[in-house]
């Protein structure tokens, strides 16, 4: 740790007065009054759907830009729908906002059914609308649903008055597409038209959302993260402050994996309650998994967040940006080889040294993240893609004591910096083979620590190095069967030292000020992992059965064991709209590198197990509404847990462990899903979660483990009315168990220390939990024009009726008095994105 | 006590907490250095390590109108001998334990001002292994005790328990016993500038500090006056090294620290605890004159302790400083 990276500069005082410029000027753009989108320059003679503007005399009119596939519909077609060979045509009426008015079926449709359920998802689909010059203007496509696992065409040119579009046959198959279909396909997806999806659960997951669009970035109070939204679904424990940290059916936050591209990541938000470390703009579907995940994934043993990361769809050049008071982003996109490849460059960073010192000067925080990711497709058959992203955290915060000539500054710091690269090959080699292999590396630092003029210097500095590598190949000879064979291997090289405080000592007499003298340490780590996987799915009629088995070798510290997770799910479609499900597995998952350390955790400790167990049921409703619900019960043990009374070694000498494995517990409950998906600009879903947690005592006792939230109820709706999306999202949930310290009136639960110099409470028999939880978030977008760009701006607002929240509690220094820890204050951002017409 | 494992997300969430309570306000809580409810002070073991065999003189310092008499106990069990704030998570109870004796264990040692701990309590404890041992619990093998016993002692906890108008007070210290031939003493007893006055502590009284002219000790209401300890030379020479048994159960050379505690009766301290080489605080007297009392305890870090009390008046912005009223003596007032 060096002095130099605790002396971070202050932000001068004179950039206040930028920042309060920045927010006027977002004020007046929110305020103004609509752009010129959608509207018509006055004096203009106003375009018919279809109408081409007069051109000033001698000049040619500018060239028609046809309208853009903006939003999908869904396609829901009874078992034994037969559907015309080489899909149907569709006349669509697009207006200026880029809506469908008037629907007509081009093709003849024999089944009326079929008919209907094709019209409604043609009025559902919603475009960019087409354009002439900086113009929107109405238009009339054929549009073309390919209702046979075929590419999607590009959209036809508008029908205009005056020269005449091309019309007639609908174009080739574009091969550039192709790929992408069949990946929807063995996703589960059934591909219709361009981009419109049907989502099924991935084999092998007993318990899948799937999220994609709108729903990833507009949901209030999530800052427009995808990650955030998690937090939002079934299952999910509230975590303090809405930090972000994912207690999953029961589990420790650290039992959640979050991937990217199949791959671990470190960090999932920036410091500070900041934004995830990707931008949104890159995500194209998050998959979350509340357990019983699927046998390609491992190492967790409760749940796993999969973000598949994708360029924007885009066939020019393509740049956007988003600026709100905490941080400006910028996104590019150029497509090249005549759209057989793209460029996605993407950087972020805060700029809270403008902010903080409105109202702290001892607090700094600053992050930034990028990414650039590359694809192309070398033949029709073989996709290579490279990802490269990388995040910057650093949060500094001081303290001063004394005054005058006794004055000293502490500096603490915690600095968090990681960089990956992924570099993936997709091969079709035919209908029925696929195969995949991808490949990471990259380092991790965190590094904390602190420095004080009359204490020790204590910090810790992690360095780790990551390979890894995984490889798979679908064999799919028709859709009753399909077999997946695997393999995951995985490098972690840690470099841990430091010097932190001595936290158990014999015979252990306490300093003042809970000061402990300091012990350095030093330690290579390393972690080697290979986990073959083998999954097989049958889908004998109505059925899917999936059976799966993952055998992971892992070495580290002085372990060298084998996890053996067998899994299966059984999917039972009763009917079109109701499916049952039922999964059982097991789940392991390696200690994390501090905990295996000889000074201040344990090198044996074993992996942690888990046996998780769910049943439940997938309703469709009218309306596009769906329902999941889910009945789960899990067990676990080898639990780490925290320990420092004295141990004996093999050879009888005293050691302090601080960590054992003998930790066991269960947990168990009920979730609800009740969802819309995204049509005709409304989307939203209701999440419930009745559940209990406990951890085993010695003794057979229980006790609720720490995240244990009885009731955890969310509600997020959001909705667009023409330039305008409103979207609200309550939450309501049970207050995590706490025990009262407060001491007993006649102070026999009290005892002050006298070497330690602080009092300690005996909080025996008064376990209780805070207050319930109660929140209000909204948020307010509206579409505006800002030149070559079309944007929005956002308000974005939590606890909109501030609500007074106890996060924890306070205590005075005997105890004698508590006071509620605050939770997140009213708190509005508002920001703008733009992206280049 | 905060697990090392969680340094990577509490100071995350900590960088919240001055924003959140920049935005609500500190929570109006007592000054944990301002006396203004019966206290427990001090609690001094003469000497603070002890042979097998041998006795040691507890003396009590309270303040805040607590009485000066207290009923003393020695504490068994298994965090009592190994030291207390010891953790498991998982285990009954889940907090940290280490919190006295319970309403009737331990072992009576009498009740006053000052007890002694007997020589045959040391002599029992220590010689006899498997009383230390099953003390201990069954966690530990003999040969690991009787290691531990030889290489760094066995601490003793020792409570004390007042009983008062509006309930009890507890309080806790350490003693060791050992067989280490340089076992190590208490601070000496507190001696400091006050202002410009130099205080001493008196030898005939218990607690006691007194200026070392014999002038009464006198400060004008409202001022802010220096307290600095007096140390010969460039630090604390009675400073002693001591022996433990570290996290990774090797035997390690510890340095004692000087640790000054203030307490005052009314008024406000700029610390409450300072540290060498910043040892001095600065007391801002309160605005009205009268009788009030500054009390210094200092810690070695180590068990080692010595306090005394120092009684000011004080007297109106505008008196000329002669006269008045001397403050009324003694200890435990």
């Amino acid at each position: 740790m060096s002095a130099s990276r605790l002396a971070g500069p202050r932000a001068p005082y004179d950039a206040r007065a930028a920042f309060f410029a920045w927010v006027a000027a977002l004020l007046l753009l929110a305020l103004a009054p609509a752009g010129p989108v959608g509207a018509q320059p006055e004096g203009a003679p106003e375009a018919a759907p279809g109408g081409a503007p007069e051109a000033a005399p001698g000049e040619a009119p500018p060239k028609p830009v046809p309208p853009r596939l903006k939003e999908a519909a869904e396609l829901s077609l009874p078992p034994g729908t037969e559907v015309p060979e080489g899909g149907v045509d569709v006349l669509l009426a697009i207006d200026a906002e880029g809506d469908v008015v008037q629907a007509e079926l081009a093709t003849a449709v024999a089944d009326p059914a079929l008919a209907a359920a094709l019209l409604e998802a043609a009025r559902a689909l919603r475009f960019e609308p087409a354009r002439r010059g900086d113009r929107a203007i109405g238009s009339r496509i054929r549009f073309h649903f390919a209702l046979e696992l075929a590419p999607p065409p590009p959209p036809a040119e508008p029908e205009a008055p005056g020269p005449s579009a091309a019309a007639g046959a609908p174009p080739p198959p574009d091969p550039a597409t192709e790929d992408q279909a069949d990946e929807e396909q063995d996703a589960g997806d059934y591909v219709l038209g361009a981009r419109a999806r049907v989502d099924k659960p991935q084999p092998g997951a007993a318990t899948q959302v799937r999220l994609r669009g709108e729903e990833l970035t507009m949901v209030p109070g999530t800052f427009g993260e995808p990650l955030r939204v998690v937090a939002t679904l079934p299952g999910v424990a509230r975590s303090p402050f809405g930090l972000g940290f994912f207690a999953v059916r029961g589990a420790s936050f650290q039992n959640t994996g979050f991937l990217v591209d199949g791959f671990p990541v470190p960090l999932l938000y920036h410091l500070g309650a900041g934004p995830a470390i990707i931008s949104s703009r890159l995500v194209d579907r998050l998959d979350f998994f509340a357990g019983g995940y699927p046998v390609s994934y491992g190492r967790f043993t409760a749940g796993v967040i999969a973000l598949t990361t994708a360029p924007p769809p885009t066939d020019d050049f393509h740049l956007e940006f988003e600026v709100d008071l905490l941080r400006a982003s910028a996104l590019t996109v150029v497509p090249f080889g005549d759209g057989r490849g793209s460029v996605a460059l993407a950087y972020r960073r805060s700029y809270y040294e403008l902010i903080l010192p409105l109202i702290t000067d001892d607090v700094q925080l600053s992050y930034s993240d990028y990414q650039l990711r590359l694809d192309y497709r070398l033949t029709p058959k073989l996709r290579v893609s490279l990802f490269v992203f990388g995040s910057r955290d650093a949060l500094e915060f001081s303290a001063s004591s004394g005054t005058g000539e006794t004055q000293a500054d502490s500096q603490t710091g915690l600095f968090y910096s990681f960089d990956r690269v992924i570099v993936g090959l997709d091969y079709r080699a035919n209908r029925e083979w696929k195969l995949r292999w991808s490949a990471t590396a990259g380092p991790t630092r965190v590094d904390f620590g602190r420095e004080d003029a009359t204490d020790p210097s204590f910090g810790v500095d992690t360095r780790s190095l990551r390979l890894g590598q995984r490889a798979e190949a679908i064999y799919s000879p028709g859709k009753r069967l399909q077999t997946t064979l695997g393999v995951e291997q995985n490098v972690w090289l840690n470099d841990v030292e430091g010097t932190a405080p001595s936290f158990g000592e014999l015979p252990a007499i306490p300093a003042p000020g809970n000061d402990r003298q300091p012990l350095q340490f030093e330690s290579q780590l390393s972690e080697l992992s290979v986990a073959p996987y083998l999954e097989q799915v049958v889908r004998p009629g109505p059925l899917e059965w999936v059976l799966g088995l993952r055998a992971e070798r892992l070495r580290y510290g002085d372990v060298s064991t084998w996890l053996l997770d067998p899994r299966t799910v059984l999917r039972a479609k009763l009917r079109e709209q109701l499916t049952l499900k039922a999964g059982s597995g097991l789940f392991g998952q390696p200690p994390i590198p501090f905990q295996l350390t000889r000074t201040y955790g344990n090198p044996a400790l074993s992996p942690s197990r888990a046996l998780q167990n769910s049943v439940g049921a997938e309703l469709k409703l009218p309306f596009h509404l769906e329902i999941d619900t889910t009945l789960f019960y899990n067990l676990m043990w080898q639990l780490p847990r925290n320990s420092s009374r004295p141990q004996t070694d093999d050879e009888g000498n005293p050691v302090l462990s601080f960590v054992r494995d003998d930790g066991e517990g269960r947990a168990y409950g009920w979730e609800l899903l009740l969802r819309r998906r995204a049509q005709e600009g409304l989307f939203g879903w209701l999440s419930y979660t009745l559940s209990r947690s406990e951890r085993y005592l010695e003794g057979g006792k229980k006790q609720p483990f720490i995240f244990d939230q009885t009731h955890v109820l969310n509600l997020a709706a959001s909705y667009k009315l023409g330039a305008y999306r409103f979207g609200a999202r309550y939450t309501l949930a049970s207050g995590r168990p706490t025990s009262d310290f407060r001491a007993d009136p006649d102070g026999a639960n009290l005892v002050y220390d006298l070497d330690a110099d602080e009092f300690i409470s005996d909080p025996s028999g008064k376990s209780t939990r805070l207050p319930t939880f109660h929140q209000l978030d909204l948020r307010f977008d509206r579409e505006v024009a800002l030149g070559p760009f079309d944007g929005s701006v956002f308000l974005d607002i939590i606890n909109a009726y501030n609500a007074q929240n106890a996060e924890g509690y306070l205590y005075e220094y005997d105890f004698s008095r508590r006071a509620a820890l605050p939770g997140l204050p009213f708190l509005p951002t508002i920001g703008i994105r733009g992206q280049l017409r | 006590m905060r697990h090392p494992c969680c340094h990577r997300t509490l100071p995350a969430m900590a960088a919240l907490l001055p924003l959140l309570l920049s935005c609500t306000g500190v929570p109006d809580f007592a000054e944990p250095h301002l006396i203004d409810r019966p206290r427990v002070l001090s609690l001094v073991a003469e000497p603070p390590e002890i042979a097998p065999g041998q006795s040691a003189t507890l003396s009590i310092l309270t303040a805040g109108g607590a009485p000066g008499r207290a009923r003393f106990r020695v504490c068994g069990g298994f965090f009592a001998i190994v030291g207390s704030r010891q953790f498991d998570e998982g285990e009954s109870g889940g907090a940290e334990s280490g919190q006295g004796c319970g309403a009737e264990g331990g072992l009576e040692l009498g009740e006053g001002a000052e007890v002694e701990l007997p020589a045959a309590l040391s002599a029992a404890l220590f010689g006899d292994l498997e009383l230390a041992a099953a003390v201990l619990g069954s966690v530990l093998p003999p040969e690991t005790v009787e290691l531990i016993r030889s290489q760094v002692g066995l601490p003793l906890l020792v409570e004390a328990r007042i009983e008062t108008d509006g309930g009890v007070l507890r309080a806790i210290k350490r003693v060791l016993v050992s067989e280490n031939p340089r076992p190590h003493h208490n601070p000496p007893p507190p001696h400091f500038d006050f202002g410009d006055l130099e205080i001493e502590t008196d030898a005939a009284t218990p607690f006691h500090c007194r200026a070392v002219s014999g002038e009464p000790v006198r400060a004008r209401a409202g001022e802010r006056i220096e307290i600095a300890p007096i140390v010969a030379g460039d630090g604390e020479d009675w400073l002693e090294s001591y022996r433990i048994i570290d996290a990774r159960g090797e035997l390690s050379e510890r340095q004692e620290r000087a640790f000054y505690g203030y307490f005052v009766s009314a008024g406000r301290l700029d610390e409450g605890l300072t540290e060498a080489p910043l040892r001095n605080d600065r007391w801002r007297l309160p605005a009205e004159p009268g009788c009030e009392q500054l009390w210094m305890v200092l810690r070695d870090g180590h068990g080692g302790q010595s306090a005394c009390q120092l009684d000011v008046e004080v007297i109106d912005v505008d008196a000329d400083g002669s006269g008045g009223r001397a403050c009324g003596a003694g200890a435990n007032f």
